[in-house]
């Protein structure tokens, strides 16, 4: 059945769908209505959770972290300011191996004060240890939860699924809500292989010599890597029980491209557009979307970008000192390899600057055209 | 694509007349995006949301800088709000004014109407008399004008978005749409 729903409600959908145990919640714009939507829910008795309302971020997380190691399915969700102060505990939660699932609805982080989109509290946090899913609709927003929560409890590893604040969270579009019967079939309840249980007492997280703790961290690094190879297989299972899939990267005309746009969100949608458009004037251009950010999937960026000459990184996110973040990983990614194209890094669409389809069009042509490529990356401020 | 700007008020449901737009074009079978400008929104100042519809899935995600058609809740915004810029050669606008058509018809459209929907609102009870609540009636308005949307999908998607008085509102809608009055124009703003 299809429905209009926002993005942020498309999330609430996902999480009541795979029947969450816990919910942790604290405000702030631009995902509050996630939260908001889901207490209706467990007031009304439609979503058998419990709804614990905290009185920070930082408790949110250590909240979420000590019921999921309880072995229960564990959900929050927060935005920028929230998901900076909360930067300690995704840290325990990764380190503790817990598959929780968190969304981050996208916001610009003070100072000065900004309520609009960009991508620096989600980027920030990129060396936590957390998986990163970008989604570019609600649809994609709804069915990640379900598919999140598969891939957490997989590899022991939490999530954070990444939207566009009010781009997607407060734009209302259609979405397919899948039934509870096929959400069953792919979602099992959460087993957890350790938990804490008065009757059969362990201790998490006790400290841990030198040895120890670089052992436990280069098997997270392993098991995350192998996240690639997981979330390729649940997504093959995912198509079959849905009919829709999204996989690692999303390729949009890459065939014959010469020229391509790169980027993570929604703004590819708008990119879509710009291509068939420059497509139908002759122009060889094409766009890649990085759905998986961690971990980063650069043996398959390599190969999806062979025989390009130029790439454009559209860049909502900025290391200050350092340039454009994305781009950083890319060319990480494509450097020492056989071919490799040269990486343009256009900053643009900082604390809400629309990112207009003639903005992108312009990125384009200034990347055909470009005789020089500045390390800082060319900063697009005006929309038009 | 059909792109549509509603300007209003804070308070007077101007998202939710673009959600239940949204919704009654969704019913007879359109892809639909609606979504507010984005921002913190005030009693009594001026807002806007925006609305796309087309026949194809909408990947477009900027906002939008020129309608195809304008909703205008309330014609002292022309005052305050450069409207005149993003609206200037739309199919229609809908205007909600106790003027005739041709006070506003220098902004140059193809279809302006008006209709006193602050009237309406206020004989059905619909908000109070300082504010009253005229987004469906305006729906209704728009529904005549721009010939997009049947009155009885727009009706169904009033009864499910609007949780206040639907039937009046529906009321509200039906009676805009018999009263509003119309001004052929070219885009140049001849009459």
């Amino acid at each position: 059945m299809k429905k209009l729903l926002t993005g942020n409600q498309a999330f609430s959908q996902g999480v009541k769908l795979a029947r969450v145990r816990v919910i942790t919640a604290f405000p702030i714009t631009p995902q509050t209505s996630v939260v908001e939507e889901l207490a209706k829910m467990c007031a009304a008795g439609t979503l058998q959770a419990k709804f614990i309302r905290v009185e920070s971020e930082h408790s949110s997380m250590a909240c979420t972290a000590a019921a999921s190691m309880t072995g229960v399915r564990t959900f929050t969700a927060t935005s920028s300011h929230g998901l900076a102060y909360m930067h300690e505990m995704l840290h325990w939660a990764s380190g503790s191996r817990l598959p929780i699932v968190m969304v981050n609805v996208s916001r610009a982080i003070g100072a000065p004060w900004s309520i609009w989109f960009d991508q620096s509290d989600s980027l920030s946090q990129r060396d936590t240890g957390w998986l990163q899913i970008y989604c570019a609709t609600n649809q994609e927003c709804l069915d990640t939860v379900i598919h999140a929560y598969r891939l957490a409890e997989t590899i022991l590893l939490p999530v954070m699924i990444v939207s566009d604040g009010f781009i997607l969270s407060h734009t209302v579009e259609p979405v397919e809500l899948p039934t509870q019967q096929d959400v069953d079939a792919f979602l099992r309840p959460y087993v957890a292989k350790y938990k804490l249980d008065p009757k059969d007492p362990h201790v998490f997280n006790i400290l841990a010599g030198p040895e120890d703790f670089m052992g436990m961290r280069r098997i997270s690094q392993e098991d995350m890597e192998g996240a690639v190879t997981v979330l390729k297989e649940t997504d093959t299972e995912f198509q079959k029980t849905f009919g829709r899939s999204y996989g690692l990267l999303e390729a949009y005309g890459l065939e014959d491209a010469e020229t391509v746009m790169i980027g993570l969100g929604a703004t590819c949608e708008t990119a879509k557009d710009v291509v068939d458009d420059l497509r139908q004037k002759g122009m060889k251009v094409g766009l890649l979307r990085v759905r998986l950010f961690r971990p980063f999937p650069a043996e398959e960026i390599k190969q999806v970008l062979y025989g390009t000459k130029r790439v454009a990184v559209i860049d909502r996110a900025v290391s200050i000192g350092a340039g454009g973040i994305l781009s950083q990983e890319i060319k990480q990614a494509l450097f020492n390899t056989e071919y490799m194209p040269e990486v343009f890094s256009f900053i643009t669409g900082l604390g809400g600057v629309d990112v207009t389809p003639e903005l992108l069009n312009r990125i384009f042509l200034q990347t055909m055209e470009a005789s020089e490529n500045p390390t800082k990356g060319f900063w697009m401020e005006a929309s038009s | 694509m059909i792109e549509i700007i509603f300007y209003g008020r804070g308070g007077q449901g101007v998202v939710v007349a673009s959600k239940t737009l949204a919704e009654a074009l969704f019913y007879e079978g359109k892809y639909v995006q609606s979504f507010p400008a984005f921002g913190g929104e005030r009693r009594g100042a001026p807002v806007k949301a925006f609305l796309r519809a087309d026949n194809k899935v909408i990947r477009r995600r900027s906002l939008i800088y020129r309608a195809d058609h304008a909703v205008i809740l309330d014609d002292t915004l022309f005052d305050e709000v450069p409207i005149r810029d993003e609206v200037t050669g739309a199919h229609s606008i809908v205007i909600n004014s106790a003027s005739p058509p041709g006070r506003f018809v220098e902004i140059g459209a193809a279809c302006i109407g008006t209709v006193d929907a602050n009237a309406i609102a206020e004989n059905l009870g619909l908000g109070t008399p300082v504010m009253p609540m005229v987004n469906s009636t305006m729906l209704g308005a728009f529904a005549k004008v721009s010939r997009m949307v049947d009155i009885k999908s727009l009706a169904h998607a009033i009864q499910k978005n609007i949780s206040v008085k639907p039937d009046d509102n529906i009321s509200g809608a039906g009676r805009a749409y018999d009263e509003i009055k119309e001004s052929k124009g070219d885009i140049h703003g001849q009459a």
